[in-house]
């Protein structure tokens, strides 16, 4: 009972990242009706940026706030400089540049702060079944993903977004600028993928270390319905929880595989996911 | 108010629109005619500047806007309610009446949103209901009420009629004619159904193959010269 628990909880926790991740995964769907295989590499260079910082400052928050400011700003030139072109080349063209960006960010990384792990404190004391850093990750998941939510359905900002990613013409003769509101929500998912990176990092920083999470980040977007936020962060942490299970029951070497049978399955059964629209998968 | 001079749009070898000159003049309703391939919907695509022209000029108001981005175009007092009129089915229809007037503040927006179900009652019960549920008819009257949401000075219309009932379509022309007779607004109409546009424009061109066939006040045109038309007489 005691172990269950104890996973339990530390599934919540992971199920949190994952949630994250997967939210910025379905942002930038949701805003270019395309998966970006760059979001981890976004998510990891703002995390190395957020080291940088606090390696100069000795300041964890001040790392935490130019990670987030700079993954938005990532997001942004990333949208403009590099996928937008290729976007109009088509949808093929802008995935294998996401998958390109991947490769080219992880080989920065470790060009600049070299492959070797780097020491990455967590928010809170980590330690103890209710842990602190525990408990700020699924807080600060949970208030994200609730803020999101109001911006998409509350704001003139977010409708303009939903207007510009369901019907990119019909928007545009409403007067919304449509790439402006592209690149937005290409900084917006940057931002949130950012707090995913500080978030799973802890304890050691490399240029691979969001590899592992982002196949779980992913299974947790596509189970959740990659249309749908609120979805994906239920099956965030639904997918945290379980891979916790099977890591505790079976064996933390069957964590992956378990994550990708949950994929297959899913997308053989229900290929827009548990919670999706039907809608044409694009990837 | 809308000054076209020999416009030109093609799509790579063929001129869907060739050389067109028109002028639509403050306060009236032009209809734009022809039969299918006519050019009429990359006419007005070409005015929205959903599709650059190749060549010539689009006056709105003095204002060169030909090859301008079509959400400038539409800030700057031009509304087109496009072809299946393009209402945001995953939106409510309350987010797609509220979308026509985000640059306005909210007083005016709530006042904009009372006068448009004011004028298509059906909506008036369902602005809570999600676009995808309205009827085909429910869906025009929406389109047309997002655009009209955003005050334009210039309303370009694509065949409103399309696939409508005759009950519908007279509805929506009502409409049309008392937006003209009791504000002045500006409407540019393209319709397949001559009869029923005919009926509240004064004014009308015909176009064939891309090119202005007849340019002419509405109440003279004949069924005669539009069957030739439509039926490839000319």
């Amino acid at each position: 009972m005691n172990q269950f628990l104890t996973l339990t909880v530390g599934g919540f926790a992971s199920g949190a990242v994952y949630a994250a991740l997967g939210l910025s995964l379905v942002i930038i769907f949701r805003a270019t009706r395309v998966v970006n295989f760059s979001q981890p590499a976004l998510a990891l260079l703002s995390t190395y940026l957020a080291f940088t910082v606090n390696q100069a400052t000795g300041n964890y928050w001040l790392g935490f706030l130019v990670a987030i400011a700079g993954g938005a700003v990532l997001g942004a030139l990333t949208d403009r400089l590099l996928i937008r072109p290729a976007r109009a080349h088509g949808e093929l063209g802008s995935v294998i540049v996401t998958l390109g960006l991947l490769l080219v960010a992880q080989a920065i990384a470790g060009m600049i702060w070299t492959s070797e792990p780097r020491s990455f404190g967590y928010a809170f004391d980590f330690r103890g079944l209710f842990s602190p850093a525990g408990v700020f990750a699924v807080v600060a998941v949970l208030v994200t993903a609730g803020a999101i939510l109001l911006l998409f359905k509350a704001t003139p900002l977010g409708l303009r977004m939903r207007a510009a990613a369901f019907a990119p013409e019909a928007a545009s003769l409403a007067g919304v600028r449509v790439g402006l509101m592209v690149t937005a929500g290409a900084a917006l998912a940057a931002a949130v993928g950012a707090l995913a990176g500080l978030l799973a990092v802890p304890p050691l920083l490399y240029p691979t270390v969001l590899d592992g999470i982002f196949v779980y980040a992913l299974t947790a977007a596509v189970v959740g319905g990659l249309d749908n936020p609120i979805g994906t962060v239920v099956a965030g942490f639904t997918v945290g929880i379980g891979l916790s299970y099977v890591s505790g029951y079976l064996g933390p070497e069957l964590v992956t595989m378990a994550s990708l049978v949950i994929l297959v399955l899913v997308l053989s059964l229900r290929p827009n996911g548990l919670f999706g629209r039907d809608l044409a998968r694009r990837v | 108010m809308l000054e076209l001079s020999t416009v030109v749009t093609a799509y790579g070898a063929v001129r869907a629109v060739d050389g067109v000159s028109m002028s639509v003049a403050p306060g009236t309703l032009t209809a734009v005619l022809g039969a299918n391939g006519a050019g009429k919907t990359s006419l007005l695509r070409t005015i929205s500047g959903l599709v650059p022209p190749r060549s010539g000029s689009i006056r709105f108001d003095g204002d060169e806007i030909a090859g301008t981005a079509p959400d400038r175009v539409a800030r700057m007092g031009l509304g087109h309610v496009p072809e299946h009129g393009g209402v945001i089915t995953e939106l409510t229809v309350r987010e797609n009446l509220r979308l026509g007037a985000l640059r306005r503040d909210r007083p005016d927006r709530a006042a904009a949103q009372d006068e448009v179900l004011g004028l298509f009652p059906p909506l008036a019960g369902r602005v809570g209901a999600q676009a995808s549920t309205l009827s085909g008819g429910e869906r025009q009257m929406l389109a047309i009420g997002r655009a009209l949401m955003g005050r334009p000075r210039l309303l370009l219309l694509d065949e409103p009629s399309l696939g409508l009932a005759p009950m519908v379509t007279a509805q929506i022309m009502r409409v049309l004619r008392g937006l003209r007779e009791d504000r002045g607004l500006t409407v540019l109409l393209v319709e397949q159904n001559a009869r029923s546009a005919l009926s509240v424009a004064e004014h009308a061109y015909v176009l064939d193959l891309g090119r202005v066939v007849v340019d002419a006040p509405a109440q003279s045109i004949s069924a005669e010269a539009l069957h030739d038309v439509y039926l490839g007489a000319r």
